[in-house]
């Protein structure tokens, strides 16, 4: 041996079960680390994927601009990969109230608003069109592609070649028109220039923030507008009749949007990534501990010939790390392995796909994470280990590290009294080392927390996303909106439906996206940053808010005793009376407030709540006229919605036919009576819902089930997530127990030797895990309704959806599941203790 | 009459090359109420004798008779029940429980047998090993002399035919180890037991009434010292 640190690796080879058992330790720690990396890595990537598909992937939008003022746009240094799409005058299509224009396209359209080519091939010649494949039965074409086609655009009619067909994505079908995609030359060829404008989607480079580089590209392309600063306050702005917005939904998931909305599930998220990484630290910290008390002799030796209490901690440390090599390696490895096979089980069950993703980064941060935590944990340990003194080890007295008080005097307490001598000393085993009971109860506490948090967070999370707000047998809507309600159904509609036989009741509701301009002392700065502002008139912010137009019997179900009668006519002159709900703790709002909204007079089609005005809609923000409303309730909850974390109005149909005479119900809540033939009614109503366009019949009992199915997959994932986690725990937890047993193989060799019979041995050593067990449930549990306590109180703020309640159910699964671990920790320990013939265990070194 | 008897006890430590043959076909009688010493050099197999005669350890070959029982024909369970009722055991470094206390140390062996304390005989013991004001006091709160006096209450505690300890002195100054086996004999006497003890020292051997010297596994000489 050249250097005192051989002895790091000569004792870990020697004591081989112990190394592999701190190793092993280590690894799974690592391996909770890494996991949850990948998996969130995952989840995070597949999040921005269905983000891309739904909404596109661009970064930010410049509507209406003149072609020339895109190309300014699509040149400039920090613009990446950008899309013209190039559009015409809109036309009506003789004889089917829908609309058609044509664009044209380039080659980064497809890619950055995910339009998918069912059918042919994108245009490249003039005269090459491709077609929405819904349009062509309303311009009487057939669905046959190399076909001469001839459309009627205003004056004249002009002859194209179908090439292709596409499916509307998510993105076109939020703008009511209809698009001939052509190519730039065709396009020009139909008309004159200076009647198209262009849309011009954008993602930025990516060498800088995103924010930056748009900002950057507004002020460089539209300087003379001067836009100050607006884009850090607000999701969009309009000048002129220019339109600038942000894909929120993007940056949101990228992490470079503004949305505070999602905050208060980062830091849930955040606390059980901490809880987590306080997990891995004790467990590590466990392991090591457990392997200095169990050496206490040889670290005493040492210091007898003179090893100094620093060279005793690099010892220590040194051990840290030579385990580390090989347990963070394995551990990342493990990781992956846990996290490939969730990933391929849930593929194989579920068909989902692509959550499964490595990144150098993520493994690099993993393994930093976990050698810093190694270290972290290990660097207490040796300190013990440097402290231990020659003389204690010397004299083997067996009580070394017992640095507990020492207790003179001790009795019978009233709660011994009433167990046997088994139980006894399983009682005062327990507590002899306070710090060595307490890091065991904290880690049990720690699996403890993790789990009550996540069967928590799985409750919110399935409220959220599952919440199914009106109950009725079937529902009929259009899925398009209009902000005036002319899109949906017609009064006339209600007495068809009522006269199917088996229906009982019909509830008819409006909703409608309507643009409110909003002074600021209204405005939350989370409602600022999804708002636009005109350059002219930066204290009055526009905002798209739903306005709910209930029947009357909607209305009761809004508030209990606010009925249609509060929305006297009278009123109508000062005001259209609504009822605002607004996110608990906000108090901008009180009965009496005035609103405006703009009224819209044509067809238009806001979809969503910000960020995504498509062309029409931009049309109608310049051809409006105000509306007053006025606060007659403050509403504490709103129905009809999960989504509770902004202003929802709500008024009563007859309030809303005064505003917009012409409008329609875009859902109808059908009841059935019980008997009702549904064979017989779903036809029907399926008729009357395809009678307006885009129009659809949902069985809530089919829709329900179709949201059972998603909510299966998805809790499935969760609790397969929470699974992984209580499964580390717990091995880590059963490690801790049979580690603590096994350094008392001598006492247990020392009571079989004065006659304890193998029964009674098992019941002290039982009665030790069951013990345990229940007070770490005890704690695990107090603490553990506290944490949730916390996010529930944390979420409140965000119209919470579950009421508070001790979750009673968690509460004895925990202690049922923790009392088995309990016992099943002891299993091979007392396996192990029992074979050793007493003389053996009293010669054992640890005590 | 004989309390304890081996015959032909053997004991090999390892297998093949590195067996170490410990005890080398011991035959031995012990008589009620006899003080034995045993002497030896170290590695001569004395305390394997010990353990192997108190049933803590197998035998690879031979027999212990204790009070006319063959006690390894007997289960497990049945031998700790002996132990605990027929024999005490006084180990060198006391081996007491940390997490009870004094009294709690010594009611051990009866606490098991689930029997009632018999505390007139308790108090008695205790009083006579001078314990009487430290019975609650957990063994790290004791000094070396005292916690070795409550290993032997607790080997007394259950009024055992048999007493065997292993070097109960070699642990302590000299004078607290002539008061531990003063104290012993004393015990002995009273409450007519047999005590069978390893030593090195050579004045405590000279006290006992047989003296057994062992080398290499076997028995060397077995002397009547006094009668």
């Amino acid at each position: 041996m050249k250097n005192y640190i051989q002895l790091v690796s000569k004792y870990l080879r020697k004591q081989k079960k112990r190394t592999a058992l701190t190793a092993v330790g280590i690894m799974l720690s690592v391996s909770i680390i890494t996991s949850i990396g990948i998996l969130s890595d995952g989840a995070n990537l597949q999040q921005i994927e269905n983000v891309k598909k739904s909404f596109g992937s661009y970064h930010v939008l410049f509507e209406n601009l003149d072609p020339e003022e895109a190309e300014v746009v699509k040149n400039h240094v920090r613009a990446g990969k950008t899309s013209i799409i190039t559009i015409s005058d809109i036309h009506g299509i003789p004889g089917s109230g829908r609309k058609m224009a044509i664009c044209s396209i380039d080659d980064y359209t497809s890619s950055l608003l995910d339009i998918k080519l069912i059918e042919g091939c994108w245009p490249e010649r003039e005269n090459e069109i491709v077609l929405d494949i819904t349009v062509l039965k309303d311009l009487g074409i057939e669905d046959e592609l190399d076909k001469k086609i001839y459309l009627d655009l205003g004056k004249r009619k002009f002859e194209f070649k179908l090439v292709g067909l596409y499916e509307k994505s998510t993105l076109f079908s939020q703008m009511d028109s209809s698009y001939g995609i052509v190519i730039p030359e065709t396009l020009k060829s139909i008309g004159s220039s200076d009647k198209f404008m262009s849309n011009v989607y954008m993602e930025t480079v990516r060498d800088f923030p995103i924010m930056d580089s748009v900002n950057k590209i507004i002020s460089d392309s539209f300087g003379e507008y001067k836009p100050p600063r607006f884009i850090k306050k607000v999701a969009g702005v309009s000048f002129m009749d220019k339109y600038i917005s942000l894909n929120l939904f993007l940056l949101n998931v990228l992490g470079e949007g503004y949305d505070n909305v999602s905050n208060e599930y980062k830091i849930i998220q955040a606390i059980l990534v901490l809880i987590v990484f306080i997990a891995t630290v004790s467990g590590i910290y466990n392991a090591f501990n457990i392997s200095v008390l169990e050496r206490v002799r040889q670290f005493g030796l040492l210091r007898a010939v003179g090893t100094t209490p620093g060279q005793i901690r690099r010892i220590v440390l040194g051990e840290a790390l030579l385990m580390s090599m090989t347990a963070i390696p394995a551990g990342i490895l493990f990781g992956i392995g846990i996290s490939k096979g969730f990933t391929s089980f849930m593929s194989e069950l579920y068909s989902i796909s692509g959550i499964f993703t490595l990144s150098l980064e993520t493994l690099l941060l993993s393994a930093l994470v976990s050698l810093g935590a190694v270290f972290f944990s290990a660097y207490a340990p040796s300190r013990l280990a440097s402290r231990i003194s020659p003389m204690e080890a010397i004299q083997d007295k067996g009580t070394v590290l017992a640095k507990s008080k020492k207790r003179k005097k001790r009795k019978f307490s009233f709660i011994e009294k009433l167990m046997g001598i088994s139980e006894i000393m399983a009682y005062r085993n327990l507590r002899r080392n306070r710090k060595r009971f307490t890091i065991t109860i904290v880690s049990m506490c720690i699996g403890i927390v993790m789990f009550m948090a996540f069967s928590y967070y799985i409750r919110v999370y399935e409220k959220l996303m599952f919440d199914d707000y009106i109950e009725s047998d079937y529902s009929i809507s259009v899925h398009r909106w209009s902000s005036d309600g002319s899109i949906g159904y017609p009064e006339e509609i209600l007495d068809e439906i009522y006269g199917i036989e088996g229906v009982s009741n019909i509830y008819g509701l409006i909703k409608t996206n309507q643009s409110f301009l909003l002074p600021e002392d209204k405005m939350t700065d989370e409602l600022k940053k999804r708002s636009r502002t005109a350059i002219n008139n930066p204290g009055i912010y526009g905002t798209n808010l739903y306005l709910y137009s209930l029947d009357s019997h909607l209305m009761e179900c809004v508030a209990g005793n606010v009925k249609e009668d509060l929305f006297q006519k009278e009123n109508y002159k000062n005001g259209f009376p609504v009822m605002v709900y607004e996110p608990a703790d906000e108090k901008k709002w009180k009965v009496g407030d005035e609103i405006t909204i703009e009224k819209v007079k044509t067809i238009s089609s806001a979809y969503g709540s910000s960020g995504n005005h498509t062309m029409s809609e931009s049309t109608i923000l310049t051809t409006n006229e105000m509306v007053k409303l006025k606060v007659a309730a403050v509403l504490n909850d709103a129905p009809f919605t999960s989504y509770k974390n902004r202003p929802l109005f709500f008024t009563g149909m007859e309030t809303f036919k005064e505003i917009y005479p012409d409008a329609k119900y875009n859902s109808i809540y059908i009841d059935v009576t019980e008997n009702a033939d549904k064979e017989y009614i779903e036809p029907k109503l399926t008729r009357i819902a395809q009678s307006v366009e885009n129009g659809q019949m949902i069985s809530h009992e089919k829709k329900l089930q179709e949201l059972n199915e998603m909510k299966n997959q998805i809790m499935l994932i969760m609790y397969a997530l929470a699974a992984c986690i209580s499964t580390i725990a717990i091995l880590n937890i059963i490690n801790t127990i049979s580690a603590h047993l096994i350094i008392r193989t001598r006492e247990f060799g020392i009571v079989r030797a004065v006659g304890m019979t193998g029964k009674q041995l098992k019941k002290m050593v039982w009665s030790e895990g069951v013990l345990q067990a229940m007070i770490s449930s005890l704690w695990g549990c107090s603490i553990g309704t506290a944490v949730i306590f916390a996010f529930y109180w944390l979420l409140k703020n965000d119209g919470h959806p579950i009421p508070w309640e001790l979750p009673w159910k968690t509460i004895f699964v925990i202690f049922f599941i923790n009392i088995a671990i309990g016992l099943l920790a002891t299993i091979s320990p007392l396996k192990r203790i029992s074979k050793l013939n007493i003389t053996e265990s009293v010669r054992c070194e640890s005590f | 009459m004989n309390i304890l008897e081996l015959k032909n006890l053997s004991k090999t430590y390892g297998k093949g090359e590195t067996a170490v043959q410990a005890l080398k076909g011991i035959d031995l009688q012990v008589s009620q109420r006899e003080f034995v010493a045993i002497v030896g050099p170290s590695g001569s197999g004395k305390s394997t004798l010990l353990h192997l005669a108190g049933g803590l350890d197998n035998p690879t070959d031979g027999k212990v008779i204790l009070d006319g029982e063959d006690i390894f024909l007997l289960n497990e369970a049945a031998l700790a029940v002996l132990r605990r009722r027929k024999i005490g055991f006084i180990f060198q470094f006391y081996n007491l429980i940390p997490v009870l206390s004094a009294e709690e140390n010594i009611l051990l062996p009866i606490l098991l047998d689930n029997k009632k304390t018999d505390r007139e005989y308790i108090d008695e013991l205790t009083e006579f090993l001078g314990l009487k004001d430290r019975l609650n006091h957990l063994p790290n709160a004791l000094s070396g002399g005292q916690q070795q006096r409550v290993a032997i209450a607790r080997a007394l505690a259950n009024k055992p035919s048999i007493i065997f300890a292993d070097e109960p002195t070699g642990n302590l100054d000299t004078e607290m180890g002539r008061e531990v086996l003063d104290l012993l004999r004393l015990s002995i006497k009273r409450y007519h037991q047999t005590l069978v003890v390893i030593t090195h020292d050579l004045n405590i051997a000279k006290t006992a009434d047989r003296l057994i010297t062992l080398r290499d596994g076997s028995i060397e000489s077995n002397e009547v010292v006094r009668k």
